[in-house]
């Protein structure tokens, strides 16, 4: 007679291979999330040769239209949600941070206080998880869909890059315009902070605008636009990737969709820790 | 060098495996000029696989694949994209694009392979919906048209770069008998107007014998079979046998699992 292979939990044995199986799980868990992240890799290297590629023979990678169709959809059609919910996080911690220096006497640090933050690390960091539930979500659908009902496979049989022709627009759009928005995200935290400041704080308009031009550098903007510019081709190259890897049908584009979702949010805010510690390290 | 070979399409010696298992096994073919070849086989026997092992949508394991003088298996990225506007596929369920209207469909080989202006693209895809009698639907979006209509505007499509070989992938599956003899006939005289050479996939044996000016038979990862329709019939071998006459009795399901069904 045959007999069950794994013992059951709790035994002797159980124990005695815990760490073992820890282990291997661990190393199976970050040999595929290797794997994954070099085809990741080579998927943004082999779009942006197949796109140079077709440019070197004269031609536009993309019709202009498909390009801006993408642009309005991922960027004006987000200006309300990054604006609002921008607006709402500014009043917040305007006011939070208000009533606490107020103590001190020092709420007049308020808008300085909110405008770097915003600025510099909040605005890409908001935009960049909206944008990545918002237009992530929708290209890693829409690619999936097209890969499962052979639409992406039709496109490659007729000699087009699927490539060139589906991810570079999609990836360029939000490249080009999280920039705009995180610029978005961020003026409308700090029309919200003088709101506040004005209401609750007696700081007029006039010194409030002082205030803020005073306490940001340049190098605030710089390192927060920069930033964008790195949030929205992850999230393009992540979300694209994604759609065009999607197996097992409709089941396969859901879970495909999460992914792409948790995997472009968590990638952002790891990125952007990283980006800090070095900028800390090499620029303090 | 490998020598040039006369054919349109040569396969010689195909392997192919998936990682759980061998889909072709020695799999060798030649598609002489204008000829329609038909390659039957139960389903998933590896027959559509054989027309994505001619776009080079798939590598094989071993042997070579010539489309003309190129060996489609060691074309680079670029070449291969240009070899592949000369083929045109015809995919089982269309595959069109869901989000584009169907002149938008037909325009795409048109709009992004080629430098034609949008007048001329107009004219071209007038002229090729007018040849499947789509004209009247040029405005519709796929999901507004029958398993048929899409049919035919996935050949328009195909054909709109004017290819040397067009693929067809089970060309009559999920069609009424009348529609899909239509779609039959539109096969033959448009090949035939065209001078294009067809690889068609079926399994369904009216459409093969009226399409077919050749047909092959795949059984287990290997062709058993490759003539003229009418010495095909003739054919001895069991597996033919029983395939033509669609007997549960024969090779065919022995220590199949669908065999299950016929006990």
């Amino acid at each position: 007679m045959a007999t069950d292979p794994t013992p059951s939990p709790g035994t002797a044995e159980t124990i005695v291979h815990a760490p073992a199986n820890i282990l291997a799980t661990v190393g199976e868990k970050s040999r595929s999330m290797v794997v994954e992240v070099g085809s990741m890799f080579w998927f943004l290297v082999n779009t942006i040769t197949e796109t140079l590629d077709r440019m070197r023979r004269g031609r536009a990678p993309f019709r202009s239209t498909i390009f801006f169709g993408f642009t309005d959809r991922a960027g004006v059609g987000s200006v309300p949600l990054v604006a609002m919910v921008s607006f709402f996080l500014g009043l917040t911690m305007a006011l939070l941070t208000g009533y606490q220096l107020e103590r001190f006497g020092t709420e007049r640090l308020v808008p300085g206080l909110v405008a770097i933050a915003f600025t510099r690390e909040l605005g890409p960091l908001l935009t960049g998880i909206m944008l990545a539930a918002r237009i992530g979500a929708s290209y890693t659908a829409e690619l999936g869909t097209m890969q499962v009902s052979e639409e992406v496979e039709a496109i490659e049989a007729m000699g087009i890059g699927p490539l060139r022709f589906l991810v570079a627009p999609r990836m360029l759009a939000l490249f080009a315009l999280m920039p705009c928005l995180s610029l978005i995200s961020s003026m409308a935290a700090i029309f919200a902070t003088a709101l506040i400041s004005r209401a609750y704080f007696n700081i007029a308009f006039v010194y409030f605008q002082d205030l803020v031009l005073h306490s940001l550098l340049i190098r605030d903007l710089v390192t927060g636009i920069l930033k964008s510019f790195m949030f929205g081709l992850l999230i393009g190259a992540i979300a694209c990737y994604r759609g065009l890897t999607v197996q097992g049908g409709a089941a396969g584009v859901g879970t495909s969709t999460t992914s792409s979702v948790v995997t472009a949010i968590t990638v952002v805010i790891g990125f952007d820790t990283l980006f800090n510690i070095v900028y800390i390290v090499f620029f303090p | 060098m490998t020598e040039r070979p006369p054919h349109v399409v040569e396969l010689r010696g195909v392997k192919l495996d998936f990682p759980d298992k061998r889909v072709l096994n020695d799999v060798s073919l030649k598609v002489e000029p204008l000829d329609r070849l038909v390659i039957m086989g139960q389903s998933g026997s590896g027959k559509s696989t054989i027309l994505r092992l001619i776009l080079g949508i798939l590598q094989p394991t071993e042997g070579e694949i010539f489309f003309k003088q190129f060996e489609i298996s060691r074309l680079k990225r670029r070449k291969l994209q240009q070899v592949r506007t000369q083929i045109g596929m015809v995919y089982q369920y269309s595959a069109l694009l869901s989000s584009r209207n169907v002149r938008d469909n037909v325009a795409l080989p048109l709009e992004e392979l080629t430098r034609k202006t949008t007048a001329e693209i107009e004219k071209i895809v007038d002229e090729k919906l007018e040849l499947v009698g789509m004209i009247d639907s040029k405005y519709e979006i796929p999901s507004e048209l029958s398993g048929g209509m899409r049919k035919r505007v996935s050949l328009a499509r195909a054909l709109v770069l004017d290819p040397e070989l067009i693929l067809f992938d089970e060309p009559s599956a999920g069609l009424d008998p009348v529609i899909s003899s239509v779609i039959d006939e539109l096969i033959i005289s448009l090949t035939e107007r065209s001078k294009v050479t067809s690889v068609i996939v079926t399994h369904e044996m009216d459409s093969a014998f009226r399409v077919g000016t050749r047909m092959a038979m795949l059984y287990q990862g290997e062709v058993i079979a490759d003539a003229k329709p009418e010495q095909f019939r003739k054919s001895d071998h069991p597996v033919v046998q029983q395939f033509l006459s669609g007997s549960t009795e024969g090779p065919i399901l022995e220590g199949s699992k669908d065999a299950v069904a016929t006990k």
